[in-house]
């Protein structure tokens, strides 16, 4: 392995271990937008570093001792670890979180390749003492524009993703109500984990429509006591007017959990599976088989894409 | 002994006469966080209520999980990070309505009312009491009110970072049409 070849797979690791730090921060105690945005501009900066360096290194052209996109590749590489540096000693707390010490490895990381690179190209240019070939148009285009707008594109369309009105696309698993209620009380905190979250094909019989600001089908649940509330957008109120009560439908919805009745709570005593995010797949007009196993039914999970 | 069952299954039913039970389960909760950075609101409308119009007591059940919000992320962050769905995936409000005197459950009309009672969320109980108001339409009772919550009362920690986009205090709007049962 050439000197070459490390210094584009270590530019290139540090661009990844930044684009880590900004993409995976949202969740984080690094998710505020003043800190992502540092995130942000420090992987642009870093991603056209490694652009035009691995270009230069490719087409043999030796580097000028005065480059702007190295400076700002080093920039971007001392802003992440100054911000993963001084965050344990300014939060308590710090390294109880396992994420925290991942991302203070990722910033420590991606600074000290860069800083590599930035060495290696200042001494190779020291040595030659010969102004780099400057790169043209199309080189531009490819190296500065092209990288610059994907990164801005991903950084929008996440942050500005919307919320699914509707539960579309494969379910995670075809089950039953009753079902699930059953895994929900036996162990709460698995099926939480499990499914919650999750989008879930089901089936019914409507046995209320009610609703303003947005359309709740209660279904049958087949157990005493309980129910299940599936919630509709608004926007789908034309297409589930042609559900009545005592329609049985096939619906696909995100689960959010059981609603069991609260100690000293006496007026609430009903149990209720809530769905949101509804989809009505099928209304099969008042047929009670469905198709669909509802004295034994069986989880289906989803088969996992190859 | 005819007489006297018959004067006791009469004294039960008259005692039980006024009492009337309002439920639904599509009320709405929604709140609003207002800050310079940003705006932030989501809604639930699988609000479980129900109302005892005889003694005005009043209950309140909340999934966090069915909060929506307009941008995922948003949703993302409240669910897993602020409320903690899953060590606390509900919310409760147990009270009565303190003047539920003054409250014609029979005749058609907006009534004021203060409610009183102990509001947990994020595994946290605090005593709370809100305005609001009762809007009875034939066998219908709508509940309504606003109330400012502030999060560290419930323990809910927002990091240091994120203080900009997260107000300290968030309004909170119910609306639930309730059905006699």
């Amino acid at each position: 392995m050439t000197i070459k070849h490390l210094q584009i797979i270590t530019l290139w690791a540090a661009a990844l271990l930044s684009s880590v730090l900004f993409f995976v921060s949202g969740n984080t105690l690094f998710g505020d937008l003043p800190i992502r945005t540092i995130f942000c501009l420090a992987t642009i900066c870093i991603v056209l570093f490694a652009a035009i360096s691995s270009l230069m290194l490719f087409k043999g052209s030796k580097p000028s001792f005065f480059n702007i996109y190295r400076i700002l590749g080093l920039l971007g590489g001392a802003g992440n670890f100054a911000v993963v540096f001084f965050a344990p000693f300014t939060v308590d707390g710090f390294w109880s979180e396992e994420v925290n010490g991942v991302f203070f490895v990722c910033g420590g990381a991606s600074f000290l390749f860069v800083l590599f690179n930035y060495l290696v190209t200042t001494s190779q240019s020291l040595i030659h003492k010969r102004q780099a070939q400057k790169p043209e148009f199309t080189d531009w285009i490819l190296t500065l524009i092209v990288p610059a707008l994907i990164v801005f594109y991903g950084v929008f369309s996440l942050y500005n993703q919307e919320t699914a009105t509707s539960s579309v696309g494969e379910p995670d698993f075809t089950i039953q109500p009753a079902v699930l209620m059953d895994a929900f009380e036996k162990d709460a905190a698995g099926a939480n984990q499990k499914y919650v979250g999750k989008i879930i094909r089901f089936s019914g019989s409507v046995t209320e429509i009610a609703g303003d600001s947005s359309i709740l089908l209660t279904l049958n649940a087949w157990k005493e006591g309980y129910s299940v509330n599936c919630d509709f957008d608004i926007t789908l109120k034309e297409k589930l007017s042609a559900v009545l009560q005592g329609d049985s439908v096939l619906l696909q919805c995100s689960c959010s959990g059981l609603s069991a009745p609260e100690e000293g709570m006496s007026l609430l005593s009903e149990s209720s599976l809530e769905m949101t995010r509804c989809a009505l797949i099928e209304n099969f007009k008042n047929t009670p088989n469905l198709g669909m196993d509802v004295e034994h039914p069986k989880e289906t999970p989803k088969k996992k894409r190859k | 002994m005819k007489n006297l069952f018959f004067w006791l299954i009469s004294l039960v039913y008259i005692s039980n006469a006024g009492a009337q039970v309002y439920t639904t389960s599509s009320g709405t909760v929604k709140f609003f966080s207002k800050t310079t950075a940003e705006n932030i609101d989501a809604a639930n409308n699988q609000v479980k209520a129900a109302l005892d119009s005889k003694t005005g007591n009043l209950e309140f059940a909340v999934s966090i999980n069915s909060f929506l919000f307009k941008k995922a992320l948003m949703q993302k962050h409240f669910q897993e990070n602020y409320m903690e769905s899953e060590k606390f995936p509900k919310s409760t409000f147990k009270g009565s309505i303190t003047d539920n005197a003054a409250v014609k459950y029979g005749t058609d009309g907006t009534y004021p009312v203060s409610v009183k009672g102990k509001l947990t969320m994020h595994g946290v109980t605090k005593e709370v009491v809100v305005p609001g108001k009762i809007t009875i339409s034939g066998s219908k009772a709508v509940l309504s009110g606003d109330f400012n919550v502030l999060l560290e009362d419930y323990n809910i920690k927002v990091p240091a970072n994120n203080a900009s986009q997260i107000a300290k205090s968030i309004k909170v709007s119910v609306d639930c049409s309730l059905q006699k049962k």
